[in-house]
């Protein structure tokens, strides 16, 4: 159901409050120079992985687009800023109850527990977001609760994937360069390289399993079409 | 434990994660009733039980941080 755009726009600017509550919440307990880091490169890593996946059919944003408004009011390629944005809140705060929690655990342990708590919040997001059209999943899959088990799972492999990347090849750098807190930082650039280094093999890792997932599930599809994509699976997937 | 163990996060945290769970409580309400459920109450039902973890997380973070915090505190 789509509702007033007046509510989409809310939503927009709310998740533009939440991004900054975020983003001190994460400077307090990483510091300045680590939560760029972390900023940076969920930006580019959800930047890169939601395009693409829009880009493919198999979902969109364009529920509260009108003839002259695409519904939102910032957007990086086919995708709103505040999605974009909304991962760095979710991985983020995640990640920080993980610290807390879970001090001094394998990087597996914490990276599992971060992605839980994230599916845990998306557990009640995407059915909001269905029912209120904030997107729109456009694609054949095992629907639970308006929702595509693609989804889970992929929401749940994104979050845990970047976080053991993290853990595993940029916090023990952190560490050698003596920095937790201190004072004179790190090479900041040096350490965003090596951390964009891993995405080449990361992200497209994570695309190919998505992807692998969402075929798996199209014969066991739930839900009859037609999927009305504003962006056509260019690979005729399932239209 | 990368970061600081300070009681601050965790709160500002906190605050994020309640505004977003009252976005979205107010969300199901605006919406009727959630896709898969039959009523309002239905959907609120299921929305509480969802949020239900978190907040435990969120009070035992809390509760870490601010044993810790006081343990700190100059006698």
């Amino acid at each position: 159901m789509v509702l007033s755009p007046i509510f989409a726009l809310g939503i927009e600017i709310a998740f533009y409050l939440l991004f900054a509550i975020s983003l001190y919440a994460s400077s307090k307990r990483f510091g300045m120079q680590t939560t760029q880091l972390l900023l940076v490169g969920a930006t580019i890593w959800t930047i890169i992985i939601e395009n693409f996946i829009v880009l493919n059919g198999g979902y969109d944003y364009y529920a509260y687009s009108t003839g002259s408004f695409p519904g939102y009011m910032v957007w990086v390629g086919v995708v709103p800023l505040w999605i974009i944005l909304g991962w760095f809140v979710m991985t983020t705060c995640s990640y920080i109850l993980t610290d807390t929690l879970l001090p001094g655990r394998s990087p597996l342990t914490r990276s599992l527990m971060t992605a839980l708590i994230s599916l845990n919040i998306d557990l009640l997001l995407d059915p909001v977001a269905v029912a209120t059209g904030l997107w729109r999943w456009t694609h054949p899959s095992v629907y639970i609760i308006g929702v595509p088990l693609t989804n889970l799972i992929g929401w749940f492999l994104i979050v845990f994937v970047f976080i053991l990347g993290f853990e595993t090849r940029i916090v023990p750098q952190i560490g050698k360069a003596g920095m937790n807190p201190n004072p004179h930082g790190y090479d900041w650039w040096k350490m965003l390289a090596r951390f964009l280094r891993l995405f080449l093999i990361l992200v497209p890792a994570v695309v190919i399993a998505t992807f692998v997932v969402l075929v798996v599930l199209i014969p066991y599809s739930n839900l009859s079409g037609p999927f009305r994509n504003v962006f056509p699976a260019p690979y005729s997937w399932w239209s | 434990m990368i970061g600081k163990p300070q009681t601050d996060a965790v709160k500002w945290v906190s605050i994020a994660m309640g505004l977003l769970m009252t976005m979205l409580m107010v969300s199901v309400v605006l919406a009727g009733v959630l896709v898969g459920f039959t009523s309002l109450a239905e959907s609120m039902l299921y929305a509480s039980a969802t949020i239900a973890p978190l907040a435990l997380l969120l009070f035992f973070a809390l509760r870490k941080t601010n044993k810790a915090a006081s343990k700190n505190l100059p006698k």
